[in-house]
């Protein structure tokens, strides 16, 4: 929508809902603005913004982080919560999915309770209506006093609705829209809770808290849910009022909230919620219609039980990833010789234009500056952009959620959360997505576990280089090893991880979707916008230091440089005393070591065969599998759990990386020196070398597997009912303490020397 | 304490509940920060859930509940007392 000359008015839109209803596409489709769209819950945690312009208004709309309820429970609800209350935005676009209609009213009603303008758009009324449903909007509306629009937003249909809405409450008059917003209000709890939340409100209203809170009653309810943050921002920064009067409610609310646990023998959130969730099944029911049942089968229900089946869920995933590399790499390795042949069939218009093969501006601006220009172009986005299309594919339909639940397990074995199985499956197209992905997490702890496994996970430029060196020379076989390698290493780190580390892992919460179309469109952009931070960042570095490079040769630095690394490369690693500088450049992008290697042994004259024995490759691999993530990623490790820390797993990784690559080189010198009859050709010792090397970390493992740091949750707990107020209160038996009856709200130090004989 | 016994034998967790079976939830056993985020998601007493899957080696359970699915760890299924119909 252009932006019309003259623009009367200005109006602020937040938009905000329940992950996956389709609020990035509603914000696509208003904005036109390429954000990221994805059937991940939460995937929204960054602030997004745009402006469109309608019938002379301007309109600024924000993109609020998707969350299921208004508390404190993630980041994301807070920065929700926050934005809402404190910016006050001028209107509020609640998405909802139609489908799951009363989940989404739950939030729609806490919204209401913010006393802020509301305006529905059900969202997905396609996909309801083939259900065999209907939703009678115009009840919805009355109930709610608050518009309501059915949308399709991925065909942009209702869109424009929803504007010409907001556009008419603008119109009417500001107190007409302040009763609407007083029958909002009618939604009452059942008697005692509403009494209780009555009671706080009166009280906040006559002091001066009024003035810090849009909604008492909102206020009022967070506070008897014992909400730290509601009450921080209430009380903490209050300098005028007395300690004693801000004890005075404290105590009237904790008092409520011990009166209404007690009656109730739930705990205060879950009675609150449940209320609220009563609310919305009334409302459902009012105005949710069945047309017609819609029975029988369909492929789509097929389709979602095998890709859940404990058997054929993981053949299905199996099949999947092999897919996406064949494809991608098969893909990739076409177009890639394409641009490979390309650059070849200019190179002699080239050398005639610089004057010569010798001459240094042939080699700096041609070798260096573009053949690196040309290699990636040609070696890295052929690989990564089909990577990010499969990618999306697969979390457009919804499959990601799926794969998480049959991973989850394993994830949890390796001390980190199911939900990291979608950065290490990003993890193998690119780290720095995989990393951007970990803030999907829940705690700290947790995306900080996972940045370090998936950054371990071994990105495509890794797999160039096992591929273009190892498997190129000596075959696939040996490549694979490398992988099983790797694979073992992550393994090894992250068992020892759940060995050092007692807390727990935030257990799986993760919401299942239909299976979905994508929208071809929305799809491609969201492609193209992965795509684009990653040409952004790589492809000038690729030049600048492809061309730097040359200079370096030119001026004769690197033989320095290589002599002082030569101890560790040469008597350590065992390498070539050439390689060392080039180590180096695959911190800035780890294909550059495989890349610029072969550029400076052409220059020598040799192969890459007679440069490098078998070993040394493998060694000259694992080193690039293992040592620091590239300088891309560590930047957006920085920024999502500090720099601090990226430096630290920076630092980790390099010791593994050197450890593991020593070992395997003197296990190697080790068996040469035995002089083994069956051993006789270099592979052979190579992989003999795999072997003592697999059976030594084996080992390894075991020692970390015995050594009990961590006690064991057992499994198959028996329950006990234990009468507790009215209602009946099941305690797992474990817990059960033989000394006070009335235990759930007692955890006593007893109880864990009971739990610890056991 | 032992008198309801015929309803003790009822109860079971949602670990360990046979999948396609549906129950109503009589109490969720789990800290303040979980039962806030489980009733967040409409778990709470009284609520109707069918456990629609299991995923194998002691893996998550797949619920249905108020008309949304939602994959849940072991260790919080073990904390969701059901009482099945």
């Amino acid at each position: 929508m252009e932006c019309p000359e003259e623009i009367k008015k200005s109006i602020t839109i937040a938009l905000a809902g329940n992950p996956n209803v389709g609020k990035s596409v509603v914000f696509n489709q208003l904005t036109g603005l390429s954000q990221t769209i994805g059937n991940w819950p939460g995937k929204t945690v960054k602030k997004a913004e745009g402006k469109t312009y309608f019938h002379d208004y301007e309109f600024r709309i924000i993109d609020l982080p998707g969350i299921y309820n208004l508390s404190t429970y993630s980041l994301e609800e807070i920065i929700a919560r926050e934005y809402v209350i404190n910016e006050k935005p001028d209107y509020v676009i609640n998405v909802i999915d139609a489908n799951r209609f009363e989940r989404n009213l739950f939030f729609t009603l806490q919204l209401l309770m913010l006393n802020c303008n509301v305006i529905i758009c059900l969202n997905q009324f396609d996909l309801l209506k083939r259900r065999g449903y209907d939703i009678d909007v115009e009840k919805m509306s009355e109930l709610l006093g608050v518009p309501v629009v059915p949308t399709i937003a991925i065909h942009n249909r209702g869109i424009h609705e929803l504007l010409e809405e907001i556009i008419k409450m603008d119109k009417q008059e500001k107190e007409e829209t302040d009763i609407a917003r007083q029958n909002i209000h009618n939604f009452q709890f059942g008697k005692e809770i509403e009494e209780k939340v009555q009671a706080i409100e009166r009280l906040l209203n006559k002091k001066k808290y009024i003035n810090k809170i849009n909604s008492p009653r909102f206020a009022a309810i967070k506070l008897l849910e014992g909400d730290e943050h509601c009450t921080k921002e209430l009380f903490n920064k209050n300098d005028d009022s007395t300690p004693k009067s801000e004890e005075h409610i404290l105590n009237e609310v904790e008092d409520a909230r011990v009166k209404l646990e007690q009656m109730h023998g739930e705990q205060i959130s879950s009675i609150l919620n449940s209320e609220l969730f009563q609310i919305a099944d009334k409302i459902e029911k009012q105005t949710l219609i069945l047309n017609k049942d819609q029975k029988g089968f369909k492929w789509v229900d097929l389709i979602d039980h095998i890709t859940i089946h404990s058997f054929f869920g993981y053949i299905l995933l199996a099949l999947i990833l092999l897919g996406v590399y064949t494809a991608v790499f098969e893909f990739g390795g076409w177009i890639s010789g394409l641009v490979d042949g390309l650059f070849e069939s200019w190179t002699p218009a080239a050398l005639e234009f610089f004057g010569g093969e010798d001459t240094w501006t042939f080699k700096i601006f041609w070798s260096g500056l573009f053949g690196s220009f040309m290699g990636g172009v040609g070696g890295v986005l052929p690989f990564v952009i089909p990577f990010f299309l499969i990618i999306e594919i697969l979390q457009d339909i919804g499959y990601l959620p799926r794969a998480a639940y049959l991973m989850d397990n394993f994830m949890h074995k390796l001390g980190i959360h199911g939900k990291s199985i979608i950065p290490i499956l990003l993890g193998f197209g690119c780290n720095v997505p995989a990393m951007t992905a970990s803030s999907i997490m829940e705690t700290q702890k947790d995306k900080r576990r996972s940045i370090l496994i998936s950054s371990m996970i071994p990105c495509s430029a890794v797999s160039i280089i096992v591929m273009g060196l190892v498997a190129a020379n000596h075959g696939i076989g040996l490549a694979l090893l490398l992988y099983v390698v790797n694979f073992v290493m992550i393994i090894v780190i992250g068992r020892i991880l759940t060995k050092i580390d007692t807390g727990d892992i935030t257990e799986l919460i993760i919401e299942i979707h239909d299976f979905r179309r994508p929208n071809l469109k929305v799809t491609l952009k969201q492609t193209w916008h992965r795509a684009k931070e990653f040409v952004i960042i790589a492809l000038p570095l690729i030049i600048l230091l492809g061309g730097g490079m040359e200079i370096l040769l030119e001026l004769g630095i690197v033989d320095p440089i290589n002599a002082a690394l030569s101890p560790i490369i040469v008597y350590f690693l065992g390498l070539p005393i050439g390689v060392g500088v080039y180590l180096f450049y695959g911190v800035l992008r780890k294909e550059l070591n495989l890349v610029l290697l072969e550029l400076y042994v052409a220059s020598l004259g040799l192969q890459m065969v007679e440069y490098m024995s078998p070993i040394q490759m493998v060694v000259f691999s694992i080193i690039t599998m293992l040592y620091v993530p590239c300088l891309a990623t560590i930047i957006t490790i920085g920024n999502e759990v500090g720099h601090k820390y990226a430096t630290h797993l920076s630092l980790f990784q390099v010791v593994i990386a050197l450890v593991i690559g020593g070992l395997l080189n003197w296990l190697y010198r080790l068996i040469e020196a035995l002089n083994i009859s069956f051993l006789i050709t270099d592979i052979q010792m190579v992989i003999a070398t795999f072997v003592i090397f697999f059976i030594l970390i084996g080992i390894f493992l075991v020692l970390v597997e015995r050594t009990k740091l961590v006690k064991k949750i057992s499994e198959g707990r028996k329950y006990h009912l234990l009468p507790i107020g009215s209602e009946n209160i099941c305690v797992p038996e474990e817990n059960k303490c033989a000394t006070c009856p009335r235990h759930p709200a007692h955890r006593g130090n007893h109880h864990k020397k009971t739990a610890n004989n056991r | 304490m032992r008198s309801n016994k015929k309803d003790q034998n009822e109860l079971l967790n949602l670990a360990n509940m046979p999948p396609k079976v549906s129950g109503v939830v009589v109490q969720v056993n789990a800290g303040r920060r979980a039962v806030q985020r489980l009733s967040g998601l409409g778990i709470t007493p009284g609520t109707e859930i069918t456990k629609m899957s299991q995923a194998p080696f002691r893996g998550p359970v797949q619920i249905s509940v108020r008309g949304s699915r939602l994959a849940l760890g072991r260790g919080l299924a073990h904390k969701i007392i059901i009482r099945p119909n």
